[in-house]
C-alpha cells in the first residue's frame, strides 16, 4: 500500500509544530520583533500539506474525506490556508497563528490516531452532495477556528496583562472583535450550506431529509450557537469579552459533534 | 394592549431568547437518545444498559423531547416572531422607511473621522464629494445646504429579510412534509411489475392530507445485479412505463434513489425468490409462484428462509435456501452468496409434527408425501421503499432562499458617510465621518481609502 502521503503528512506536521513553537516563543516577547521567515515556513507547511492530500487523492482516486483522518487533514489544511491568506492582508494578526496552528495540530493528531487505510469511496459517498457537504464544512470549520483563535488571543491578552505587560505587539481589540464576528459570519454561511447539502444528500441516500440523529442535531445546535453569537453582538450589544467565550463554547460543541457524539449513551445512526 | 403584544412578538430580544431556549432543548435532545430516532429494540437495549439514566430521562419525558409540544411550540414561537419581525421589516423596506442607524446615534471611532480643507464654496465641495461617493456606489442625500449623507449596502436589509423568511418557508415545508408524505414498501421478483398503491404491502407512513392513489405509471423490476467492486453491492435495473408506452430505464442502488414524477424509489432489501410448484396426487396445482424468501442476517451469516401454509391442504412448509450449496458430513452448508448450486431444504409439517424432511435441487421434483414440489428456477427479489413527499420542494426552496439571503446580508453591509461643511474665511473645512453597522475596525481601512479619494477629488478641483 502506498504510504508517500503519510510521510509528507508527518513532514507537514513537523513544520507546523516548529512554526507553532516559534509563534509561541514570539508571543512570550523574548524575540526582538517578529521571527523572520516564520510566514514562509507556514507556507512551506501548506505546500507540503497540499502535496500530502494530492498524493492521497491520486492513490485512492477520490477526494480525501472518506474517514476521520482525511476529514481532519483537509480541515487542518483549509484552516491554515485561510489563516495565511488572511495574513496577506492583515499582517498584524500573525499572533493568532499560535492558536490556529495549535488547533490544527490537535486536529491532525486526532485524525492520524484513527484508522487511515486507503480505500474506495463508499457507495453512500458517491454523490455530488457529498463534495458540497464536506467542502462547505471544511470552509466553515476553518473560519470558526480563525474566529476562535482571535477570541482566545483577546482573552489571553486581557488575562496576561493583569499579571505583567506583554512585550509583543498584538492587534487591537477592535480588530480582534471584527475578525471574530466576520469569520463567525463566514463560517455560519458555510455551515448553513453544509446543513442544507447534508439534508439533500440524506434524502437522496436514506429517504429522509432530517432524522434528528445525534450528529446532525449537534451540528444544528452548533449552528444555532453561532447564530446566537451573531445576534448577541447586533441585538444585545455584547462585546468581545462575552463573544470570545461563546466562540470557545461553540468550538467545543463542534469538537463534540465530531468526537464526543460517539461517546453518547447510544451510537449514532447513519453518520 | 394589542400594540404591546405586537411589539413584544416582533422584538429581537424575544427572538434571541427563544433561540437560546431552542439551543438548550436541542442540546438535551441531542444528548439523550430519542425514541423516535431509534428502533424499539435498540431503545430497550439502551434502557437495560443505563437503567438509572433511562428511568430519569423517561420520567422527565426527555426521550421524546424533540417531538414534544414544548420543543415544537418553541420552534413555532420563534418562527412566529421571525414572521412578524420579517413582515415589519418588509413593510418598512417597501415604504423606504427601513430602520436607519443615524450617525448621531453612533459613537464614531476616531480613525473614522477626517477633515479636509478646501479653497472652495460649500456647495461646490458637496457636489464634488457626492460625485466621488456615487462612483463608489454610495447613494447620497443632502440633509441641508451644508451636509450630506451617503449610504451603501442597502441590499443587506433585503438579505436579512430573505434569510429569516426562509425559516417560515422551511416550517411550512416541514408541516406539509408531516401531513402530506406517503411512505411504504413493495417487493418484486425480477421480471415482475407494480402499479398499485405506494405502500400497498407495507405502509409505514400515512399522509392525512394526501389522497392515496395508485402509481401513475408502471414500475418494472428487470434485474438485480451483484457488483463486487469497489465493494459488494446490489444494483437494481428497473424501467418505468407510462400509459402512452414511453419508457425510462434506470438503476436503483444503495444510497442512490430514483425520483420520477414526485415518487422516489429506494432499495430497501433483497433476497432469493425460487419458483416453486406444489402439485397434489390428483395432479391439481396447489401453488405455482415465486416465493420471496426472507433474508435473515446474523453478523456475517445470511439465511434465506420462509414458512407458509400450503394452499388447499392442512400442512405448513418450512423452506431454507442454500444458494451455493454443498454437503459436509451429510449436512447442507452454503459456500457463497452466488446462486451457483441452489438447494432448498424442505420440511413439511402438520402442527408440530414433521411430515417430510428433505431437500430439492434446481430443476428437480420431490415427493413430499401428499404433494410434489418442483423447484423450477431461482431469481432475486428486491424490496423498494417508495416515498412521495410534497413538502420537499418547499424545504429545498427554503434552503436556496436562506443561503441566498444570508450571502446578500454578508456581502452588503450598510456603510454610511456623513459630510459636514463648515465655512471659513478662505474656503471651507469639510468634516467627514464614517460608520458601518458591523466590522468597525475593518471598515477603517475602507474609510481611509474613501477619504483619500475625496481629498484627491477636492484637490483636483
Amino acid at each position: 500500500m502506498p504510504t508517500g502521503d503519510l510521510v509528507v503528512f508527518w513532514l507537514t506536521f513537523a513544520i507546523y509544530g516548529l512554526a507553532f513553537l516559534l509563534f509561541a516563543y514570539e508571543l512570550t516577547g523574548r524575540t526582538k520583533g517578529p521571527v523572520r521567515g516564520l510566514s514562509l515556513l507556514v507556507w512551506l507547511g501548506v505546500a507540503l500539506h497540499t502535496v500530502s492530500l494530492g498524493l492521497r487523492w491520486s492513490y485512492s482516486g477520490h477526494m480525501p474525506g472518506n474517514n476521520l483522518f482525511e476529514l481532519n487533514s483537509v480541515g487542518g489544511w483549509c484552516t491554515v490556508l485561510l489563516f495565511q491568506l488572511l495574513l496577506l492582508k492583515y499582517r498584524n494578526l500573525r499572533m493568532i497563528g499560535v492558536f490556529v496552528l495549535g488547533i490544527t495540530l490537535a486536529m491532525m493528531l486526532y485524525g492520524v490516531s484513527k484508522p487511515h487505510a486507503l480505500g474506495p469511496l463508499s457507495e453512500e459517498y458517491q454523490s455530488p452532495w457529498f463534495y458540497i457537504h464536506i467542502i462547505s464544512a471544511f470552509l466553515a470549520y476553518g473560519c470558526y477556528v480563525i474566529a476562535t483563535s482571535a477570541a482566545i488571543l483577546y482573552l489571553f491578552r486581557s488575562f496576561w496583562e493583569r499579571v505583567s505587560p506583554l512585550q509583543v505587539s498584538l492587534p487591537p481589540d477592535a480588530l480582534l472583535e471584527d475578525l471574530n464576528v466576520r469569520f463567525v459570519a463566514y463560517g455560519f454561511g458555510g455551515h448553513a450550506i453544509m446543513l442544507a447539502s447534508g439534508s439533500v444528500w440524506a434524502n437522496t441516500a436514506w429517504g429522509s431529509y432530517w432524522s434528528w440523529d445525534p450528529v446532525e442535531t449537534w451540528s444544528l445546535v452548533t449552528w444555532l450557537i453561532y447564530g446566537f453569537h451573531l445576534h448577541a453582538r447586533t441585538f444585545l450589544g455584547w462585546d468581545i469579552r462575552r463573544l470570545a467565550w461563546i466562540s470557545i463554547g461553540a468550538l467545543i460543541a463542534i469538537v463534540f459533534t465530531f468526537w464526543g457524539v460517539s461517546h453518547l449513551p447510544m451510537e449514532t445512526l447513519e453518520h | 394592549m394589542y400594540r404591546d403584544l405586537w411589539t413584544f412578538l416582533w422584538s429581537r430580544k424575544l427572538a434571541t431568547i427563544l433561540l437560546v431556549f431552542l439551543i438548550l432543548l436541542a442540546t438535551i435532545g441531542a444528548t439523550v437518545p430519542q425514541q423516535s430516532v431509534y428502533s424499539a429494540a435498540e431503545f430497550v437495549r439502551w434502557q437495560q444498559d443505563n437503567p438509572l439514566f433511562a428511568r430519569l430521562a423517561i420520567n422527565f419525558k426527555l426521550t421524546r423531547l424533540l417531538e414534544s409540544s414544548l420543543f415544537i411550540g418553541c420552534s413555532l414561537m420563534l418562527c412566529l416572531s421571525l414572521l412578524l419581525c420579517s413582515a415589519r421589516r418588509a413593510i418598512l423596506l417597501v415604504k423606504g422607511r427601513e430602520e436607519k442607524i443615524t450617525l448621531d446615534e453612533l459613537v464614531i471611532a476616531p480613525q473614522n473621522r477626517a477633515d479636509i480643507e478646501a479653497p472652495l464654496r460649500a456647495d461646490q465641495v458637496l457636489e464634488i464629494i457626492s460625485f466621488q461617493l456615487r462612483k463608489k456606489r454610495f447613494s447620497c442625500s443632502f440633509s441641508d445646504s451644508q451636509s450630506l449623507q451617503a449610504v451603501r449596502g442597502r441590499w443587506g436589509a433585503l438579505g436579512s429579510l430573505l434569510f429569516h423568511f426562509s425559516f417560515l418557508v422551511l416550517l411550512v415545508g416541514a408541516i406539509t412534509s408531516t401531513w402530506a408524505r406517503l411512505e411504504g414498501t413493495f417487493i418484486l421478483t425480477e421480471g415482475q411489475s407494480f402499479r398499485g398503491l405506494p405502500g400497498e404491502y407495507a405502509l409505514s407512513r400515512r399522509a392525512p392530507l394526501l389522497v392515496q392513489d395508485s402509481l401513475p405509471f408502471q414500475f418494472n423490476f428487470e434485474q438485480l445485479r451483484r457488483v463486487d467492486e469497489p465493494e459488494i453491492n446490489y444494483h437494481n435495473r428497473v424501467s418505468l412505463q407510462e400509459e402512452s408506452g414511453e419508457r425510462l430505464d434506470a438503476l436503483i442502488r444503495p444510497f442512490h434513489a430514483l425520483t420520477y414524477r414526485g415518487y422516489t424509489f429506494y432499495q430497501s432489501d433483497h433476497g432469493f425468490s425460487p419458483a416453486l410448484v406444489f402439485t397434489n396426487k390428483q395432479g391439481r396445482v396447489l401453488l405455482n409462484a415465486f416465493v420471496a424468501m426472507q433474508t435473515k442476517r446474523q453478523g456475517d451469516d445470511v439465511h434465506y428462509e420462509d414458512y407458509f401454509k400450503v394452499p388447499g391442504v392442512q400442512m405448513h412448509t418450512q423452506l431454507n435456501l442454500f444458494p451455493d450449496a454443498d454437503f459436509e458430513n451429510g449436512v447442507l452448508v452454503n459456500r457463497s452468496e452466488y446462486p451457483d448450486n441452489p438447494i432448498i431444504a424442505v420440511k413439511v409439517m402438520v402442527g408440530d409434527n414433521i411430515f417430510y424432511d428433505g431437500s430439492v435441487r434446481l430443476d428437480e421434483t420431490i415427493d413430499a408425501g401428499n404433494f410434489t414440489i418442483e423447484f423450477k428456477e431461482v431469481r432475486y427479489w428486491s424490496g423498494f421503499r417508495v416515498v412521495k413527499d410534497n413538502g420537499l420542494p418547499l424545504i429545498y426552496s427554503s434552503f436556496v432562499i436562506g443561503i441566498l439571503g444570508y450571502f446578500l446580508r454578508l456581502f452588503f453591509i450598510r456603510e454610511m458617510i456623513n459630510v459636514k461643511v463648515g465655512s471659513r474665511a478662505e474656503g471651507c473645512l469639510v468634516t467627514i465621518s464614517g460608520s458601518t453597522e458591523m466590522n468597525e475596525a475593518l471598515f477603517s481601512e475602507k474609510f481611509a481609502d474613501i477619504v483619500s479619494t475625496l481629498r484627491q477629488g477636492v484637490a483636483k478641483a
